[in-house]
């Protein structure tokens, strides 16, 4: 069952990526594999994930993930195909992140470039923070 | 090729027939008489039809008749199988053998109908059996795996009408055959095939890199005039921007100069506000500078942790399943599945019991492997992750802690500059209202280059950033420059070949062009050669002619066109001479068959033209098939010195059918 794990990240059109990276945008500065990981989380949790073209461009080295990042990714994977062995599929886990991240990136340049300039990593933060609130609460009433 | 003989299995008329042929060069004439209906135009079909499975000079008579010859038919039973076959054997320019063989069998089914036998062993048209064997050291040896197009080499079958043909039709020759049609023979048999190829080939490989120079036509010049654009523009801001930085520095340094002569100015007063100014000032830039640093911090840690909180479904889930995993004893497992295998493999356990023959203790093991996962072998990548989405949890939990942080920070930071802002406001607005005149000049005077500072440091940001993307916008077209030089390297090469194709066509067309007249020229004073010798009328015709447009005109003796109104005999003698001169130029050795050579032909005309056919046939194995009207005593007398065989077809008919014999000339029985 465990194929060769792959070594690169590959997304539809990488230049949707790029342009999150470049001056004017807030997140000017960062590195490619963040606006994966954000395209990939925003993708998972709107629950928009997209099959990949046969034309499709890569992104980013594996090894330049780090273990956080390589755990979140192997979550998803686990938790959208309920099945733990999963984890035996690399090539399967990295093609399921993919599919995720082409369709969250389209979400992530709206709410980046759609709302007030500026205004990105505050929406971001105060959406996290109401997220996990939630979650919190969701917790404590697990527990009484 | 000269045809040493021919052997005629039930093909048609000819049940069983050999016939043999001279193939002397100086006895080069076969003749074969027989009377009209006898079978010397089935004798021409047999051999079309044994070279290209089709009898290509079908009479009205046999269309829609079996080839099977009838006496044959009518004899076979039902179910009984029966063939045709024609058999050439030949001997090519250089002396080697060969045999062509054509055959197809028939049976007569239960409803006494002939029906074709067509099976696996069919390799040719209309299912027949295609054999052609050639002779090396004597011997028939070499089997041809592509007989059709070995024969195609030696007679193709398109110029076949050139060296097989009817003499009878022969005056329709010119009314069926336009210029066009000339043209094409003329091509065909100089062998001019090898120059049309390759100008064909030439012509599809130039329109090919033509499609390819569409693809790659360089963009070089366009982006060097770009890149140029660009260049002038970084100029222009980088100018820009130290104008700005100057004036930036003009007004600090006059700011300076102000606020030290109010710091130094003699009133206490005002010495203690423009203190009091400066140090807010200081705050206020000190106050900027630490909130972009912690917006920067809480950018990167947002970045860092928004991931982690949008997929907490999916990090809650797996590590309650690692939990449950762990909690089962499952990770770390007793042992891992590779472990088992290994132990198998080695066919010795941890505790030294031999495993390696298939007993009790190798079947436990055995067992043990059986109820391992695969997973098993990754348990150390389930712990660890276990762990780490452990760590992450507990992130996501200090989330708010940590925002609110950030959050708080900021705001404290934002009132703190607003509370300065103020403070400074009202400062500048109480040195504005001093009633000294100087001091109210040199504050005017930081007010003003304070402006101008602020605005410069405005121009400077706007300025820096656009010469960032000019740069960047600079690299993208250097990048794409180098393609297209590269583009531009294959660009030159296309053009090279493109201009060898070009040379090439132009060399090839002349070289076509220079041949084809010349074989041309050569067509036209063999034909009216032979024609002025042959016709009988010596002092009406003066010239033939073959235009560039290949059409043939007869001139007489005043230069007028006499084409049109040359006799039937006359216009065969016309199309004998252009035959022959075809021949006498073409590069193929294939002997001539004439079926009824002279039949519109008077007596005269006649024995002129059988008393010169070897001239304008030399070196040609020729085949006459006579009427006996034809082949009377005086065109005999003229042929026999040079006849090598000479056959007469004698007709037998039965209650069953009819077949032929071919029998020495003068031996038919009486």
């Amino acid at each position: 069952m465990e194929r060769k794990a792959p070594d690169r990240i590959y997304v539809p059109r990488r230049a949707e990526f790029n342009k999150l990276l470049e001056v004017g945008s807030p997140l000017a500065g960062k590195e490619l594999k963040h606006i994966f990981m954000f395209a990939l989380t925003i993708g998972y949790y709107e629950k928009l994930r997209i099959e990949l073209p046969k034309q499709k461009e890569d992104l980013i080295r594996i090894e330049y993930l780090n273990d956080k990042e390589k755990c979140i990714i192997e979550a998803i994977a686990i938790e959208s195909c309920n099945d733990i062995n999963i984890i035996l599929d690399k090539k399967k886990i990295y093609s399921i992140a993919e599919e995720f991240a082409a369709a969250g990136i389209g979400v992530l340049k709206n709410k980046i470039f759609g709302s007030e300039y500026g205004s990105f990593i505050k929406s971001t933060g105060n959406d996290c923070l109401e997220e996990v609130n939630k979650i919190l609460s969701e917790v404590i009433e697990k527990i009484d | 090729m000269r045809i040493e003989s021919i052997k005629l299995i039930n093909f048609r008329q000819y049940r069983n027939v050999e016939i043999s042929f001279s193939i002397s060069k100086e006895k080069s004439f076969n003749i074969i008489q027989g009377i009209t209906g006898a079978g010397k135009t089935n004798l021409l079909n047999a051999i079309t039809w044994c070279l290209y499975g089709k009898e290509k000079h079908l009479t009205e008579k046999y269309k829609g008749y079996p080839i099977l010859n009838n006496l044959t038919e009518n004899k076979m039973r039902i179910n009984e199988k029966s063939y045709v076959g024609v058999e050439i054997r030949y001997q090519d320019e250089y002396g080697k053998r060969g045999i062509i063989k054509r055959a197809k069998a028939f049976k007569k089914n239960d409803d006494g109908k002939l029906i074709e036998v067509i099976n696996s062993n069919c390799n040719s048209t209309n299912g027949t059996i295609l054999t052609m064997v050639t002779t090396v050291n004597n011997d028939y040896d070499i089997s041809s795996t592509y007989p059709e197009i070995l024969i195609n080499q030696i007679i193709p079958e398109s110029i076949e009408r050139y060296f097989f043909f009817d003499g009878e039709r022969l005056n329709d020759y010119f009314a069926e055959n336009s210029g066009d049609k000339i043209r094409e023979a003329v091509y065909k048999l100089s062998q001019i095939g090898l120059i049309t190829n390759s100008l064909e080939h030439l012509i599809k490989k130039k329109n090919n890199l033509l499609k390819d120079e569409k693809l790659i036509t360089p963009g070089v010049e366009i982006i060097r005039e770009e890149l140029e654009n660009l260049q002038n523009m970084l100029d222009e801001k980088n100018g820009l921007l130290e104008d700005f930085r100057e004036q930036k520095n003009k007004a600090i340094k006059i700011i300076r100069e102000y606020s030290e002569k109010l710091r130094h100015c003699q009133i206490d007063d005002i010495k203690t506000i423009q203190g009091k100014r400066e140090e807010l000032i200081q705050q206020i830039e000190d106050c900027q500078k630490e909130l972009r640093e912690i917006k920067k911090s809480e950018l990167d840690y947002v970045v860092g942790v928004a991931p982690m909180v949008y997929a907490y479904r999916a990090i809650g889930t797996t590590k309650d399943k690692l939990d449950k995993l762990q909690l089962a004893g499952e990770i770390p497992p007793n042992y891992k599945k590779e472990f088992i295998q290994k132990l198998l493999d080695s066919g010795k356990c941890i505790c030294a019991i031999d495993i390696s023959e298939n007993n009790i203790h190798r079947e436990n093991v055995k067992k043990l492997l059986e109820e391992c996962d695969d997973i098993t072998n990754n348990s150390a990548e389930l712990i660890e992750n276990r762990m780490i989405l452990k760590n992450i949890l507990t992130e996501i939990e200090q989330f708010p802690t940590n925002y609110k942080k950030y959050v708080s920070q900021i705001r404290n930071i934002e009132d703190k500059i607003r509370d300065n802002n103020i403070e400074l406001k009202k400062i500048n607005e109480k040195l504005e209202n001093v009633d000294i005149n100087e001091i109210n000049d040199w504050n005017s005077k930081i007010i003003q280059y304070t402006k101008l500072r602020d605005q410069q440091i405005g121009n400077i940001a706007i300025t820096d950033e656009e010469i960032k993307k000019i740069n960047k916008n600079i690299k993208d077209l250097n990048f794409k420059l180098q393609k297209e030089l590269n583009k531009e390297e294959k660009y030159a090469i296309l053009q090279k070949k493109l201009l060898f194709c070009d040379e090439s066509i132009k060399i090839l067309e002349k070289i076509k062009n220079e041949i084809v007249d010349e074989i041309r020229k050569e067509i036209e004073r063999e034909t009216e050669k032979q024609f002025l010798e042959l016709i009988w009328k010596k002092n009406t015709y003066s010239k033939v002619k073959i235009g560039e447009d290949y059409e043939i005109s007869l001139l007489d003796n005043n230069n007028i066109e006499s084409i049109g109104t040359l006799s039937a005999g006359e216009t065969q003698i016309l199309a004998f001479a252009f035959i022959g001169a075809l021949n006498a130029v073409s590069g193929f050795h294939v002997p001539i068959i004439i079926d009824t050579p002279l039949g519109r032909i008077s007596l005269v005309p006649r024995l002129n033209i059988v008393s010169n056919l070897h001239r304008f046939l030399s070196q040609k194995q020729i085949i006459l098939l006579f009427t006996d009207e034809e082949y009377s005593e005086s065109v005999r007398e003229k042929l026999i010195d040079r006849s090598g065989k000479e056959y007469e077809i004698s007709f037998k008919e039965s209650e069953y059918g009819s077949e032929v014999e071919v029998i020495p000339y003068g031996k038919k029985s009486t």
